[in-house]
């Protein structure tokens, strides 16, 4: 292999060829082109006229510098071309892979696996045999062991079946694998190309190993992109008011953008949402905005990579959460679904499962109906049942039965009395962890010492408000900052008009969340073990506040809700009771059924479940109630892979190796081509560079046919003059001359609107220049007879292509047929198929009335060609009632230039079109009767003759164009007699 | 075959019948059928003129004179038809059309043959192919042996001598016949003057018509050109086929008034017809030639 920087050649001694090029220069100068052969048989006058000038013997320098290009790119092509080459494997003996295979790994691990797959197919044309280390425990729990020398086939077999584990990779058992392979003597103390698939993390064991494998030979570590370094995805806390993931990463040195996915338990999204990392940032914690709803279905969330990040993804970051790390998810559906198809998915690490504990928040309500009294929609238990509804599950119940359910927070009305056992069994509760919120009213203004307040509270408390007293009732007042509350904004709707008040006291400034106006408590708490004690030092309903009925109550009541713990779902057992797995992660991060190796773990060890091939991260429990166990918040270091020097590093993706072998032939390809095209236009056999010469000559035989006919006519008229017709008859222009609107030549719209304008009459271009201006110049009489006769305005005819142009405009169709009209496609068959359906009239010309009859002319022929596929009626002579020979002139035979001739109609008595015949077929050539030029001067004379057989043929074409346009509407004038007499009777 | 002798008969009945004009009695024109219009043998009466002293007292009209004092000759009208020999090139430069939407010059050739063949026979005339060796005959039939004849159908005229050299055969014809030769005429002037010559030697009269393709009026080739003759007279290679159409041309119209020279010699015409005009042009032209023969005619006629 031959390397020129990025470009090599497969096969460099095929370059010798282009030495032969200046031969080829050589020879191509000497050749003179090939001459054209033309077969001329006046070649008696050719000879012995042979040009004096030397013609030029040899090609142009650029044709042949052209040709010698493509023959240089040939011989290039030949020799097999490659851009970035890849590099070969170093050292021989055998192929030690290393491949981590731990959680971390997961990110584009098919990439690895080809690149893998790639390395081992070079072992294998090589020769050399390839051992497979892995790092991370096997599932069945077995430390990894390095393989036998495998064979390239079944190396890139095991390759191929080796995926990420949902657990961390263990580089110390890898070492002790060496270790273990060289004392049995497996051969790998010999010279060996050590390949290390990292996943780019740190671990122990990753600075010995790295030495270790250097010393066993050249080692090449192949790092992951920065794209698929791995994160972590840590959960928050089970519980926690915002649904915050904690993102890890190892390497921090770039920003990185990366988008989470918020996944119910069927694995449907729920949300997307993307994240930055800034530069320099290794952990952040985006709050994933999820609507409370969906919050309960969440199961998982993703973080997975984008493959290719949508440029306006950060630029639409708001300021303040830009500061957070946190993208809003972009509305727009495009860039929504982006994140979608090109991400990369991370692995396990990155991803948290979630149960119950983050989801379900049960409230209960203090509540003893029987004792409860009072009317029921202004009781204290009903406003607090309305505020607490969209908060969570909510039951009304005595404390026993609540706490015994299990709930997050437990809502005492005033109105509800307590007993000794229920204040112990709440206090133990509190410490449990349970959030009580108390709320004030005239039993607990009254009580003596009642300890299960947060704070000692005077008797009596105090009236803001009432029939005796001047003062305004409180508003809200500042809201502590480091309280649940913070944030919250005071509403001037809500007022207090009696509270309880607390006994002053040190520590009473920080146990008070919430106060009025006048600085006096409104809210305090306390903890109590691991819970909250909240007293709301007015009533839940509007005995002594308009508090219940402003909308600050519920959100007070939301954020207390969640202070409280999540709740699991209770299940039945004993405290050690084994859970079994119910769903498990794989290494890619997806939910699926657990593996055999699987094991239960002890209810109590739950939280502190080791993850590992015997516990795989994943739900534990039953179906309806599942406890989480997440693999990222045990990985306690996360940091980057540094190995020492000695190292070569590499990444993933491929050498870009790219055979240039076909674009090189291509090229020649079209230098050839180009050459060939050249060559025959300088041959002067480009077909299309000759379309001058025919043309002009058939416009020359037209003209002569033109000239021709002419004579014939005069011929046949005066039989004595037929020299001076033919001295005179050769140049002269038949029709008048075209306007700048020659029929055919309008398009789209133009033609829509000209032919729609007015009434026109149109004929169909033949094709035959002469024809098509007989038939135009036919057409122009015929409208102007018209305009001066009837009411018909007709406009200029129009020439009709029936193959291109729509025909409905256009009452009737003058159609000249000739033999060299070429056969109708089906589109236009079936165009002049509708055309007649809708009403269209036909006027077939065969303008041979003037030739033998009786007998099949060409232009017989060239119609019942041209009529093929037309859904032509039964045709007959007009017969003598016909509506034909009376719309407008009585007349009963139909000549044209030419008389004798039988006009065929259709048969009468189709009731189709109104009666309306839809096709004509006559011989007469009426357009050559018709036909003036510009001063109105007929330009044929008529066989036999005479002014009569002109003015004849006139009113046949203006009983026509009636006939078309009013159909058999002079049919009917023929029996108003006798209707009349009928009516009269 | 059948379409080519329609079209020739169709373009044919575009015309009336032609009656050749006969100048001379000859022995080739036989006693006919149909009048010519004039005084001469035969048995229709045309017409009654004073005697003269040269008449012979046997022709003097008794009965008409018997009417007046003078005497009168009755006179009847000429009834005679006229044998007309016809002969189309069947040499291979013939072959020869120089664009697809043209026709071959044979193809021309025979199709003015047969519309002139068909012209001659309803005005009545005899007509017959030279080089066969058939004896001009009238009637419709005839016009189908002369397509077979032409076409290549049954009983086709074997090739005759000088078929090859684009010349009409050197047949004897009888004395004062007429003659149609259709061809191009490329062949060496002498040997188209020996061979008029010859015709003339036998007071044979007649037209010929030279069917020229557009391209060998007009040498439209250009650049590096190789010509190959088509009756093997051998080929030409030059550098620049534009460079020589000028003299070309010169030449070639130096042969069409050597030919029209010849023919005029010989008391024949020359019509030159090009296979891009119409077929019926040159059919008017040529029935204008042969209907209207007259002296200041003769020569270069085109159509």
């Amino acid at each position: 292999m031959l390397s020129l920087g990025p470009l090599a050649f497969l096969q460099p001694w095929l370059l010798a060829g282009l030495l032969a090029l200046p031969v080829l220069w050589w020879l191509l100068r000497l050749l003179p082109p090939a001459p054209k052969r033309v077969d001329f048989p006046a070649i008696r006058l050719l000879f012995g006229l042979e040009s004096p000038e030397k013609t030029p013997a040899s090609a142009p320098w650029w044709l042949i510098l052209l040709r010698l290009a493509a023959a240089a790119l040939l011989i290039l092509a030949v020799a097999g071309p490659v851009l970035n080459p890849e590099r070969g494997l170093e050292g021989d003996g055998p192929l030690l892979l290393v491949i981590d295979d731990g959680f971390a790994a997961a990110p584009r691990w098919e990439a690895r696996q080809q690149r893998l797959t790639a390395l081992i197919e070079q072992a294998g044309r090589a020769d050399r045999p390839v051992r497979i280390l892995t790092t991370a425990r096997r599932l069945d729990g077995t430390p990894p062991e390095v393989s036998d020398a495998l064979p390239a086939a079944r190396a890139e077999a095991a390759v191929r079946s080796l995926a990420p584990k949902p657990w961390p990779g263990d580089r110390l058992l890898a070492l002790a694998a060496l270790d273990r392979a060289a004392a049995e003597g497996a051969g790998l103390d010999g010279p060996a190309s050590v390949i290390w698939a990292a996943d780019g993390i740190d671990d122990a064991g990753a600075a010995d190993l790295a030495e270790r494998l250097d010393a066993l030979g050249p080692l090449t570590l192949l790092q992951p992109a920065a794209e698929a370094a791995p994160v972590l995805a840590v959960p928050p806390r089970a519980g926690a008011a915002e649904l915050a993931v904690t993102l890890r990463r190892a390497e921090a040195s770039a920003a990185r953008t990366v988008v989470l996915t918020a996944r119910g338990p069927d694995g449907r999204p729920l949300a997307r949402q993307a994240a930055r990392f800034e530069a320099g940032a290794r952990e952040i914690a985006p709050v994933l905005d999820i609507p409370r709803a969906l919050r309960n279905d969440l199961a998982l969330i993703t973080v997975e990579a984008p493959a290719r990040l949508p440029a306006r993804l950060p630029a639409r970051l708001p300021n303040r959460e830009a500061a957070q790390g946190v993208g809003d998810e972009t509305p727009s559906e495009s860039a929504a679904s982006a994140p979608e198809t090109l991400t990369i998915g991370l692995g396990a690490g990155a991803t948290a499962l979630f149960d119950e504990r983050w989801a379900r928040r049960p409230v209960g309500i203090v509540s003893d109906a029987g004792r409860d009294v009072g009317l029921a929609l202004l009781s204290e238990v009903y406003y607090l049942d309305r505020a607490l509804a969209p908060v969570g599950e909510l039951s009304r119940a005595p404390v026993e039965i609540l706490i015994r359910a299990g709930q997050a927070a437990i809502f005492l009305p005033d109105s509800t009395p307590l007993d000794s056992n229920d204040r112990d069994r709440l206090v133990d509760w509190m410490n449990g962890g349970g959030v009580l919120v108390r709320f004030a009213g005239p039993r607990l203004a009254q009580a003596e010492d009642d300890d299960l307040t947060p704070v000692p509270l005077r008797r009596g408390g105090r009236q803001l408000s009432g029939a005796l007293q001047w003062t305004e009732p409180a508003r809200i007042g500042a809201v502590a900052d480091d309280g649940p509350f913070a944030g919250l904004a005071p509403r001037p709707d809500a007022v207090v008009k009696r509270q309880v008040l607390a006994e002053p006291s040190l520590d009473l400034d920080e146990k008070t969340w919430m106060r009025l106006e006048d600085d006096t408590p409104l809210v305090t708490a306390e903890p109590r073990g691991d819970g909250w004690l909240v007293l709301i030092h007015t009533t839940a309903n509007t005995d002594w506040s308009t508090l219940a009925i402003s909308g600050l109550f519920v959100e007070m009541l939301q954020r207390l809700t969640e202070l409280g713990a999540g709740v699991p779902t209770a299940l039945p057992g004993a405290p050690d009771r084994p859970i079994g797995p119910v769903q498990t992660l794989d290494g890619f991060g997806r939910l699926g059924e657990p593996p055999v190796t699987a094991r239960p773990i002890a209810a109590d060890e739950l939280a502190d479940a080791v993850v590992g091939p015997e516990h795989p991260p994943g739900f534990y429990g039953t179906e309806t109630a599942r406890q989480a166990v997440n693999l990222a918040p045990q990985i306690a270091d996360f940091e980057t892979l540094d190995v020492a020097a000695g190292a070569t590093t590499a990444g993933y993706a491929p050498a870009d190796e790219r055979p240039l072998d076909k674009w090189f032939y291509l090229a020649a390809l079209l230098l050839v081509l180009i050459d060939g095209l050249v060559t025959l236009a300088m041959r002067g056999q480009m077909p299309g560079l000759r379309g001058g010469r025919p043309r002009a000559r058939s416009a020359n035989r037209a003209a002569g046919g033109a000239a021709a006919a002419l004579l014939l006519g005069a011929a046949l008229t005066s039989p004595a003059g037929p020299a001076a017709a033919q001295s005179d008859g050769g140049d002269q222009v038949i029709g008048a001359p075209m306007g700048s609107g020659a029929g055919g030549a309008l398009a789209g719209d133009d033609f829509a609107l000209r032919a729609a304008n007015a009434t026109t009459l149109a004929y169909v271009v033949t094709g035959d220049a002469a024809v098509d201006r007989v038939s135009r110049a036919g057409l122009s009489g015929l409208s102007a007879v018209l305009r001066r006769r009837t009411a018909v305005e007709a406009a200029e005819p129009i020439g009709v292509d029936v193959n291109e142009d729509e025909l409905a405009f256009f009452p009737l169709l003058y159609w000249p047929v000739t033999d060299a009209q070429p056969s109708l496609h089906q589109g236009a068959v079936d165009r002049l198929n509708r055309y007649l359906a809708n009403g269209g009239t036909i006027l077939f010309d065969t303008r041979d009335a003037h030739l033998a009859s009786g007998r099949l002319s060409a232009a017989s022929e060239a119609l019942q060609r041209l009529a093929r596929g037309l859904d032509a009626p039964e045709l007959t002579p007009v017969p003598p009632d016909h509506v034909l020979t009376k719309s407008f002139y009585l007349m009963q035979d139909f000549p044209g230039r030419w008389t004798g001739d039988v006009l065929w109609i259709e048969k009468p008595g189709a009731e189709v079109n109104d009666g309306v015949a839809r096709i004509l077929v006559g011989g007469a050539d009426w357009s050559g009767a018709w036909a003036v030029d510009e001063a109105g001067r007929p330009l044929f004379p008529v066989t036999p003759g005479g002014d009569r057989q002109r003015e004849m043929a006139y009113r046949f074409g203006v009983n026509l164009v009636m006939y078309a346009l009013t159909g058999n509407y002079k049919a009917d004038q023929v029996h108003i007699p006798a209707i009349l007499e009928r009516l009269g009777q | 075959m059948e379409s080519i002798r329609a079209r020739a008969e169709s373009l044919g009945e575009s015309l009336p019948g032609l009656l050749i004009e006969a100048e001379r009695v000859a022995a080739t024109v036989a006693q006919g059928i149909h009048g010519r219009r004039r005084v001469g043998m035969g048995e229709t009466f045309w017409q009654y003129r004073p005697f003269e002293a040269h008449d012979a007292a046997s022709s003097v009209d008794w009965r008409r004179s018997a009417r007046s004092d003078a005497l009168y000759v009755r006179e009847t009208e000429w009834e005679a038809a006229q044998s007309v020999w016809l002969w189309a090139d069947g040499s291979a430069s013939m072959d020869y059309a120089s664009d697809r939407r043209l026709p071959r010059k044979t193809d021309r050739a025979r199709l003015l043959l047969l519309a002139s063949a068909a012209l001659l026979l309803r005005g009545g005339e005899r007509v017959a192919l030279m080089g066969v060796g058939e004896r001009p005959a009238m009637g419709r039939a005839v016009l189908e042996r002369l397509s077979d004849r032409l076409l290549g159908g049954a009983g086709a005229a074997p090739a005759a001598e000088g078929e090859a050299a684009g010349l009409p055969p050197s047949e004897r014809l009888p004395r004062g016949a007429q003659a149609l030769l259709f061809g191009d005429f490329l062949a060496p002037i002498e040997a188209v003057e020996e061979r008029l010559g010859a015709f003339a030697a036998q007071q044979v009269r007649g037209a010929m018509i030279q069917i020229m393709d557009p391209a060998e009026e007009a040498l439209p080739f250009t650049g590096r050109t190789r010509f190959l003759g088509m009756e093997s007279e051998g080929d030409l290679t030059v550098g620049r086929a534009e460079a020589l159409r000028a003299r070309y041309v010169e030449r070639l119209t130096a042969h069409r008034d050597a030919l029209g020279a010849a023919a005029r010699a010989a008391g024949w015409r020359l019509l030159v017809h090009h296979t891009d005009q119409p077929p019926e042009q040159a059919l008017l032209t040529l029935y204008m030639a042969l209907a209207h023969d007259s002296p200041h005619a003769s020569g270069v006629g085109y159509g």
